[in-house]
């Protein structure tokens, strides 16, 4: 199942394309989208939320056409903005049922409403204190809070760590993790920070210059179509990897005596390194199968 | 259902569990009223904007009773003759007090804009927090009139309450002394100056909020234009006697934000050249010319706002 369908969409702000013919189906679960800056992730965001109108191309999302169905799709979405985004002079509980209000809840399912969330992100104790008061990772909080708060099906979080310590990130991350495993709430998030979207998703989608570079689910992509193995020699010999190479075994990166290399499909792994070690003389201490990092997989993407 | 993440709290709620919202929602139609109401509650606070809003408010009844006490004295100690303090038209007597008190009270009703106004969406702009409202499922067009109305109930009822104060009172004394004879439809009269004055103020201000980043600037903006423009109008007629204006003078006498509402509410309440309190009213500019100029500046208000108002920036090019 697939929560958002993009079909050749093109975003373009004047004569400048910053999504350029994508096509991706977005699915369920904890999905992170990544890419550098300027590869549209926030364009394509803002696009989803029904802020921009596509020049072409199609996006559904939870079954609800973007250009046409913007309202009725806000009503099943939370967004978490990257910036600070208090409305001025509000304590927490008042801003939270007022996001509520504004979703349409009556006033006083709203307040009700507001002090679960609240307590559920964390911030029950400070729930009577002016949002401007707030430490980062509290705005942090109540930004994810104030989108949560008229029970969206599906959440976009634009850099929800941003600005965080490394206690408070863990604890927002968690948060995510919880929220979308297990809550039914289904969540996108956009981040720098490929640890983090490690930690939380299930899926990937990776954007380079308003393209899809890579897309799949974060397991399978580590796996590769290709073997990795990390190498360790008693010395560093050039020449045991001149050999390998001529076997169909490509150098990754190197540390010391110690290889990454990448071995094609098909090939028989133990026996190219003996025969490449044999050859060249190189004594291995020891080898085994070697994981891609999502930032292995999406320094590929960059390519 | 699992637990949240940070449950550990000591806290009167017990279920600090996630569920998702199924309860009722109200009708599209009305999720303006969300707006307004928010914008509304924050004057029931105790904090400095709320303070001078309510300390403006109180000031804005000032006229009406300066009036109605000298109506009490000239009635009652100055020998039981009201009407020397009233003039002598007999079908407007009335109407030249509200009227004389509207001309003193649009300074208040200006600064009641002010506070009401021009943070409306300006404090917004400077927060970042239109995206908080344009995430929900509120059009741009809920969201401005929602901040409108808000602006508008809050200078209306601010016009309005002084004015049926003073209503009530010579509803309840001055009856024998023709008060509803004179003017049946003073009522009407009363609410519709009101509206009137709310309805430019609310709009423009709120158009300028929207084009400002801070409420202070569009403070600085607004009381810029409302008082440059009521200066050139008066230095471009201040060598012309009141009683001695043209038709084209005494319209651009009334080429200003306050001067516009006033020319209406003269018109409204019928109030022809006169004296009064030692004031010369001038004859006011046909009202359908005064309507027009307040109908450009109310839409024209609410077309600005709308142009600027957007959930996030789009830079083209």
């Amino acid at each position: 199942m697939s929560i958002a369908t993009l079909t050749d969409l093109t975003i373009a702000y004047g004569p400048k394309v910053a999504v350029s013919n994508l096509s991706v189906e977005i699915p369920e679960g904890c999905v992170g989208l990544l890419g550098p800056n300027g590869a549209g992730k926030t364009t394509l965001i803002k696009t989803l939320m029904g802020f921009l109108t596509p020049a072409s191309g199609s996006a559904n999302v939870l079954g609800m056409d973007v250009r046409r169905e913007g309202l009725r799709l806000r009503q099943r979405i939370g967004l978490m903005p990257e910036q600070d985004c208090h409305i001025p002079g509000m304590n927490a509980v008042s801003f939270v049922a007022y996001a509520g209000e504004l979703s349409g809840m009556p006033r006083s399912q709203a307040m009700r409403r507001a002090h679960e969330v609240l307590e559920y992100c964390g911030l029950g104790e400070a729930r009577y204190r002016n949002v401007e008061t707030y430490s980062t990772g509290m705005k942090q909080r109540i930004k994810l809070a104030q989108a949560l708060v008229h029970g969206p099906k599906l959440m976009f979080l634009d850099e929800p760590t941003n600005g965080l310590d490394p206690a408070g990130r863990e604890d927002m991350l968690t948060l995510v993790r919880d929220i979308s495993h297990g809550k039914g709430v289904n969540v996108v998030v956009s981040s720098h920070l490929l640890p983090d979207v490690e930690r939380t998703c299930d899926n990937v989608i990776v954007m380079r210059e308003g393209h899809l570079a890579r897309e799949g689910d974060i397991a399978t992509l580590k796996q590769g179509n290709e073997a990795h193995v990390d190498v360790e020699l008693y010395a560093a010999s050039d020449a045991f990897l001149e050999s390998a190479a001529k076997r169909g075994a490509a150098l990754v990166s190197r540390l010391g005596s110690r290889y990454t290399l990448r071995i094609a499909e098909g090939v028989d792994c133990g026996r190219l390194l003996f025969e490449s070690a044999g050859e060249s003389g190189a004594q291995v201490r020891g080898f085994r199968p070697s994981l891609r990092t999502l930032e292995d997989i999406f320094m590929e993407a960059m390519q | 259902m699992t637990e949240g993440p940070r449950n550990s709290v000591a806290t009167p709620i017990s279920d600090l569990t996630y569920r998702d919202y199924d309860g009722p929602l109200l009708s599209r139609r009305l999720r303006w009223w969300s707006v307004t109401a928010g914008g509304l509650r924050t004057l029931w606070r105790l904090d400095l904007r709320a303070i001078a809003f309510w300390i403006c408010a109180v000031l804005c009844t000032g006229p009406y009773l300066i009036l109605g006490f000298f109506l009490w004295i000239t009635s009652t100690v100055a020998g039981g003759n009201s009407r020397a303090f009233m003039g002598s038209a007999p079908g407007v007597r009335f109407a030249m007090l509200f009227y004389f008190a509207l001309r003193l009270q649009h300074l208040f009703l200006f600064v009641v804009a002010l506070i009401a106004g021009a943070g409306s969406v300006s404090a917004d702009n400077k927060a970042n927090a239109l995206i908080v409202y344009l995430a929900k499922p509120i059009t741009k067009m809920d969201y401005l009139l929602g901040k409108w109305a808000n602006i508008f109930i809050v200078v209306f009822g601010a016009a309005l309450v002084p004015a049926l104060m003073l209503y009530l009172y010579c509803l309840a004394g001055y009856t024998s002394e023709g008060f509803l004879r004179d003017d049946p439809w003073l009522i009407l009269r009363i609410v519709a100056v009101s509206a009137i004055a709310a309805s430019v103020h609310a709009s423009l201000v709120l158009g300028f909020s929207a084009w400002c980043r801070t409420p202070r600037t569009a403070s600085a903006v607004y009381s810029a234009v409302y008082w440059g423009a009521w200066s050139i109008a008066f230095a471009l007629t201040l060598r012309t006697p009141d009683e001695d204006m043209t038709a084209a003078q005494s319209l651009v006498a009334h080429l200003s934000i306050s001067g516009v509402f006033i020319g209406l509410a003269q018109n409204i309440y019928r109030v022809t050249p006169s004296r009064f309190l030692n004031a010369d009213f001038p004859t006011p500019p046909p009202w359908h010319v005064l309507s027009v100029v307040a109908v450009v500046l109310v839409l024209g208000g609410i077309a600005a706002a709308r142009a600027r108002i957007r959930a996030v920036e789009v830079i083209r090019g």
